[in-house]
């Protein structure tokens, strides 16, 4: 085994008990280590000497009053203001997240399942996964341990009515309250879509922990229906200038076929700032739109291993930043939260109540672009479009 | 549709507002910050003040980011009062020069004060994300919560701490053997 690094053996002066195992048991054993380890805990007192203050004790509650009379709210926490500084770049940026927050999920809804195969994993509950490229790097090892195989390609259909996309879809017809809609949606063009079911499996193999090998996951999703308002052509164009312009980022299609359907690149890399800048402009030009959208909720079923085997055998790889360890860890067996990717630093995302079920949010509350997402009765609902997340949070609670 | 139950989270009811839930759960961390690169309290409280009513005109008091954007303000926000402080003392003691007035006994200035002053200075010559990792590590935040404040993985801020230290003592070298 390779030497401690510099930082490990930092990070072992301040958590002695962050490391894992065979790093301890190298430690334990090389004198190397410990002779390095010694310079680096006396730079550690040292600093700590430099920095010393004395404690602040704070009165918490008596500061919370002051600030308020500060800020003239009285008892109340202040009201947000709906603008701020960050401009249309960063407005545009939370269009560009919303849009890949809507791409995982959809990417989410193309995996199958085989009915004769123990349900492991049905979310009921969205959560938001802040990563960056470097989450990823601890997971090299993953994609070597199966084969993966598409049993079945959803099928993207154009529908003339709410009605028919459901019974294409199969599933009730989505209702949206026209009285929630914005006023500047209220007389646009709605497009009606529907994708079918798709599905897919992936076989561990012998590079797979023991534990693994040989278990089949069938993985479904779908089907899903969406109703789209807004022009259909300036979306398209948009999408396209979209793709056009990120190489490394986010893709946008539309067909004009009345559904909208967006595939992430590396969504843990993230577009560089050049990619995003053409992102963002050829959001710009899409012009208002909001898409409702209703797909029954991803299914996981195995034929051997168990959520909790596949999480501890992804838990055991070396280098998992703390953010994936963490999502990897919060996905509950069999129901639960299902985390969804979020390029770190594209979007602001927090929990809210939608119909009674906490939901996450996306965006930015400026009106260029927001999205709620939520899991309620086996089904997962998105909201999404070019408005404020508070006109799409009142869409959301209409529909029906 | 039907309805999920919602689930207990049993917790305490007050406060109940998203503000004040935020503050009392950050403000203290928030204060400990910028006294780590202020090492005055007073002051300390005050920016930690000016930080949570910037975040409010600015954002969702329960946004997920709030507390690492609180903690990163914290730092950038104390750095630049001792910035500001440092372009302050010049002023006044050309003033003070001008004025001929009575210098207090240098030696009451005490060297503890001196050796922080020293710090400091050296803490704003620093990069800003070394004099974070700095400042927010000594301050108490965890790995997690410190990498989480300056988007790295908990992995990465023993490397930045290490720098950072090395970083600040060749500093502290330079300035005292001027």
């Amino acid at each position: 085994m390779r030497h401690l690094s510099d930082g490990a053996l930092r990070r072992l002066y301040d958590e002695p008990y962050s490391l894992d195992e065979e790093t301890r048991a190298h430690y334990n054993d090389c004198a190397d280590c410990q002779a390095r380890f010694a310079t680096v805990a006396d730079d550690a007192r040292h600093t700590m000497g430099l920095l010393a203050v004395p404690a602040a004790t704070v009165d918490p509650a008596g500061a919370l009053a002051r600030v308020k009379a500060r800020n003239g709210t009285g008892s109340g926490a202040p009201r947000l203001t709906l603008v701020r500084g960050g401009g249309r770049r960063l407005m545009l940026g939370g269009l560009a997240a919303a849009v890949l927050a809507g791409v995982m999920v959809t990417t989410l809804a193309f995996t199958p399942l085989a009915a004769n195969l123990v349900k492991i994993f049905q979310p009921t509950q969205v959560t938001v996964v802040p990563v960056q490229a470097s989450d990823f790097q601890g997971l090299s090892a993953f994609s070597n341990w199966g084969d993966v195989k598409g049993t079945s390609q959803g099928q993207l259909q154009q529908a003339e009515t709410a009605a028919e996309a459901a019974k294409i879809a199969g599933l009730p017809a989505i209702q949206v309250d026209s009285n929630t809609l914005p006023a500047s949606l209220r007389k646009a063009p709605v497009s009606y879509g529907a994708v079918t079911q798709s599905s897919g499996t992936v076989t561990f193999n012998d590079n797979a922990p023991a534990k693994l090998r040989g278990s089949t996951l069938t993985l479904v999703a779908g089907p899903a229906e969406a109703t789209l308002y807004g022009d259909l052509g300036r979306l398209a164009q948009g999408a396209k200038n979209a793709q056009g312009s990120a190489q490394g980022g986010a893709q946008g299609s539309a067909d004009g076929t009345g559904s909208t359907s967006a595939s992430g690149g590396d969504t843990g890399a993230g577009p560089s700032d050049a990619d995003r800048q053409s992102i963002q402009q050829a959001l710009s030009q899409v012009g208002p739109i909001l898409a409702v959208a209703e797909m029954k909720s991803p299914q996981v079923s195995s034929t051997g291993a168990s959520v909790a085997d596949i999480k501890s055998a992804l838990l055991a790889q070396p280098g998992l930043s703390p953010t994936l360890r963490s999502a990897i860890s919060g996905i509950d067996s069999p129901s639960g939260n299902l985390p969804i990717p979020i390029p770190s630093g594209y979007v602001n995302s927090h929990n809210v109540k939608v119909q009674g079920v906490t939901g996450t949010a996306f965006g930015d509350n400026t009106g260029l672009g927001s999205a709620v997402v939520w899991i309620k009765g086996g089904k997962v609902y998105a909201v999404a479009g070019t408005v404020t997340e508070d006109q799409v949070l009142a869409v959301a609670n209409g529909v029906r | 549709m039907t309805q999920d139950p919602e689930p207990e989270t049993g917790r305490p009811k007050a406060p109940t507002e998203p503000f004040d839930r935020l503050f009392m759960a950050e403000y203290g961390k928030v204060v400990a910050v910028a006294n780590r690169v202020l090492a005055d309290r007073t002051e300390a409280e005050d920016v930690a003040q000016e930080v949570f009513l910037d975040f409010h005109r600015k954002h969702r008091s329960d946004a997920s980011y709030a507390p690492a954007w609180l903690h990163r303000a914290a730092v950038h926000t104390a750095l630049n009062r001792i910035r500001s402080r440092r372009r302050r003392e010049r002023r006044e003691l050309a003033d003070a020069r001008t004025e001929e007035r009575p210098v207090v006994d240098p030696q009451q200035v005490v060297e503890t004060d001196e050796d922080r002053r020293l710090v400091r200075e050296a803490l704003t010559r620093l990069p800003t994300k070394a004099a974070s990792v700095l400042a927010l590590r000594y301050s108490g935040l965890s790995y997690v919560e410190v990498g989480s404040t300056l988007g790295v993985g908990a992995n990465q801020v023993g490397t930045l701490l290490r720098r950072a230290e090395q970083a600040l003592r060749k500093e502290m070298t330079r300035a005292t053997s001027v």
